[in-house]
């Protein structure tokens, strides 16, 4: 089994074909849409109002001042001070308010619902205003001359909020990265792997090959097996090329970037273990009828345009699903979808193995 | 003992019968020819051998084993060399070779020895870094050989091996599989060149419509539709010659079948058992005859095919 897994290495690194269209094109189409497209098309996410409600529990400090005054400054929020605590907790978990912050010995503790746009703006917020609050004070200590001159700079919202906020400034390359590089996986990934026995056929080497003393099923694992290294340039390549090259941003930290790389994976890997089994147990040309199913997923998953999603239909397609679990990942740090999205997905990789196995062993090759 | 034993083995594919109870043995040693023209049921046959193909009927055993009972252990010992080049475009020759061979087994050192000989064995040795694209058809044909031998298997299954390549790999190609042989493998070739089958094989069989027609070395083969060869002697005949008294005086010649004087021709049918004509120039001579030239017509596979089939091999 070793010895296909090398071989079918060795043809994909040396398959110009291949090697183009798992690692560069993806590129090539981030940075294309990424970089052309991001004047015409932009991520206009309205959060709008973000209701919320506060209490503080020393009131009159210096820090409680500080704190209502912040709240009152924020045109996008409308701060009611909390009935008590457990009806705002409440409130936010019914959603009537997106949550409830408390201020406590001189610490903010912030509740939030279910909305994560909502939630990431409000992190940065208090993040921001920590920070701020704390350097302020800092510099009020050390050198109150300097603070009258900070005082008097101008501080708009919005270079607070993409300095500090949400880490990065985030654009269209970014959504195109984590779409294209979903969008690759779905094409290069089952198309690609469909034809894998049927070049085999085209080459008469799989009559060959099914003579040998090896069975059939180390035969089937090892070439699903010698489609990993694809699968993780495919993903990795493509993430690195385009953070590096066209400023894509994924997720912040290490922990989660590597989630993501495992995530998209073992996406690939179940693609690769479909396109096998279609390739084994379809007559026909498999690309004809994958291909066009593959394009309407993505096209009403919201991979090309965001204006085209039918409710309760795109938000149930498997891209669509991939892609949001990739999106709260890279911009929330929420791991939940992209663990459960991994978990199938490596399910799915072991299922669709054993089928196409017991599928190939009883296919004829001649 | 045969090593392959096929008997009575029939192979269906919906209405048509591609193999109608077909039998036949190869020993072991010996390089078996398989002829017969296009469906005539020679690469079915084949893929049973090989175990590519399952049957309906018939038992087939190779070195004693079941090729459906046995199938792993029969895998083992074959080689196939398919009609058509199979081999790896993006890989190298060596690498071709050393995959295929690896599937058997081999590996490390005497998995890149045994593809190395493959190689030098099929006078690619120095091509062997080369991909296949890089080769001429005729060593793509040896590198398609080479993935079928190296790793040292006691039957090799050859269908048409030298389809579409020049004189001198054919050559090459020819003396490899007597060396092949030389060396103790036996040997199952298919081809329509008759010529190369009259100039390898121990034993042929002919097939057609899926039957055996008939089965033998060459000769026995031959015999079955004649059982002389033609000597034409070419001389000159003055006017007052004799030709009734040279004609009774050749004819009762032994092993002489048949007399026929054709202007300045004659035509002497003489039986196989004999293969010195010296005594029938003698005698010409005695009749102070000229001899101008001379020249032996034995049937060949290709006579003997059309006889039996009523059809060219084409």
């Amino acid at each position: 089994m070793l010895n296909i897994i090398k071989k079918e290495v060795r043809e994909y690194f040396r398959n110009p074909a291949s090697v183009f269209m798992t690692a560069l094109f993806p590129c090539l189409l981030i940075f294309i849409l990424g970089t052309m497209l991001q004047f015409i098309d932009v991520a206009d996410y309205e959060i709008g109002e973000i209701k919320l409600q506060y209490l503080i529990s020393d009131s009159d400090t210096a820090d409680s001042v500080e704190f209502e005054t912040f709240l009152g400054e924020m045109s996008e929020i409308k701060a009611e001070k909390a009935a008590d605590e457990a009806t705002a907790l409440s409130l936010t978990d019914s959603g009537e308010i997106n949550a409830y912050v408390k201020l406590e010995s001189g610490e903010i503790k912030l509740y939030t619902g279910d909305n994560r746009v909502v939630n990431r703006a409000l992190g940065s917020m208090f993040n921001s205003y920590i920070k701020m609050s704390d350097t302020y004070k800092q510099i009020a200590k050390t050198n109150p001359a300097a603070l009258m001159e900070l005082m008097n700079e101008d501080m708009s919202v919005k270079s607070f909020v993409e300095q500090s906020g949400l880490g990065v400034t985030r654009s269209m390359i970014d959504y195109y990265a984590v779409a294209i590089i979903v969008m690759m996986l779905f094409m290069s990934c089952i198309t690609g792997n469909s034809e894998n026995f049927k070049d085999e056929l085209k080459n008469h080497t799989l009559a060959k090959i099914s003579v040998s003393s090896v069975s059939r099923t180390s035969v089937f694992l090892g070439k699903i097996i010698g489609t990993f290294p694809m699968a993780m340039i495919t993903v990795a390549f493509t993430m690195l090329c385009s953070s590096l090259f066209f400023g894509a941003h994924y997720c912040s930290d290490f922990l989660g970037n590597a989630m993501l790389i495992l995530m998209l994976f073992s996406v690939a890997i179940a693609l690769n273990a479909l396109g096998m089994l279609l390739g084994v147990v379809m007559k026909i040309p498999a690309a004809s009828v994958i291909m066009p199913l593959c394009w309407t997923m993505l096209f009403f998953s919201g991979s090309f345009s965001k204006e085209i999603f039918i409710e309760g239909f795109s938000n149930k397609l498997p891209p669509y699903l991939i892609q949001q679990a990739a999106f709260d990942l890279t911009l929330f740090g929420e791991y939940t979808q992209a663990v459960i999205v991994t978990a199938i997905s490596l399910g799915l990789f072991a299922l669709l193995t054993v089928l196409g196995a017991v599928a190939f062993s009883k296919k004829k090759v001649v | 003992m045969a090593f392959v034993e096929v008997k009575n083995l029939v192979k269906n594919y919906g209405d048509f019968c591609a193999v109608d109870n077909l039998s036949f043995e190869v020993r072991q040693g010996e390089i078996f020819g398989l002829i017969g023209p296009n469906g005539a049921g020679k690469s079915t046959t084949m893929n049973v051998i090989t175990t590519l193909d399952d049957f309906n009927k018939g038992n087939v055993t190779i070195d004693g084993m079941d090729v459906v009972k046995d199938r792993q252990a029969v895998r083992r010992i074959i080689g196939v060399v398919p009609q058509d080049i199979a081999v790896y475009p993006y890989l190298t020759a060596l690498e071709n070779v050393e995959f295929f061979a690896s599937l058997y087994g081999l590996k490390g050192k005497e998995l890149r020895e045994s593809a190395m000989r493959a190689l030098e064995f099929t006078g690619l040795a120095e091509k062997a870094k080369m991909k296949p694209k890089q080769l001429s058809g005729g060593m793509k044909r040896r590198l398609n050989i080479a993935c079928g031998i190296a790793h040292h298997p006691k039957l090799i299954v050859m269908d048409e091996p030298t389809v579409g390549v020049d004189a001198q790999s054919r050559e090459h190609i020819m003396n490899s599989i007597l060396y092949l042989k030389s060396k103790g493998a036996t040997v199952i070739y298919t081809s329509h060149y008759m010529h190369e089958v009259e100039k390898i094989c121990d034993r042929i069989a002919i097939i057609d419509k899926g039957q055996m027609v008939a089965s033998g070395t060459e000769r026995e083969l031959v015999s079955i539709i004649t059982d002389c060869r033609t000597i034409k002697i070419k001389t000159k005949f003055t006017a007052d010659f004799d030709t009734k008294q040279l004609t009774t005086a050749l004819s009762s010649l032994p092993n002489v079948n048949n007399v026929l004087l054709e202007e300045s021709t004659v035509r002497i049918d003489v039986g196989f058992s004999d293969n010195d004509f010296s005594y029938i120039f003698d005698e010409i001579k005695q009749f102070n005859l000229p001899i101008i030239s001379t020249n032996c017509e034995t049937p060949d596979l290709d006579a003997v095919f059309l006889a039996l089939t009523g059809h060219d091999i084409k």
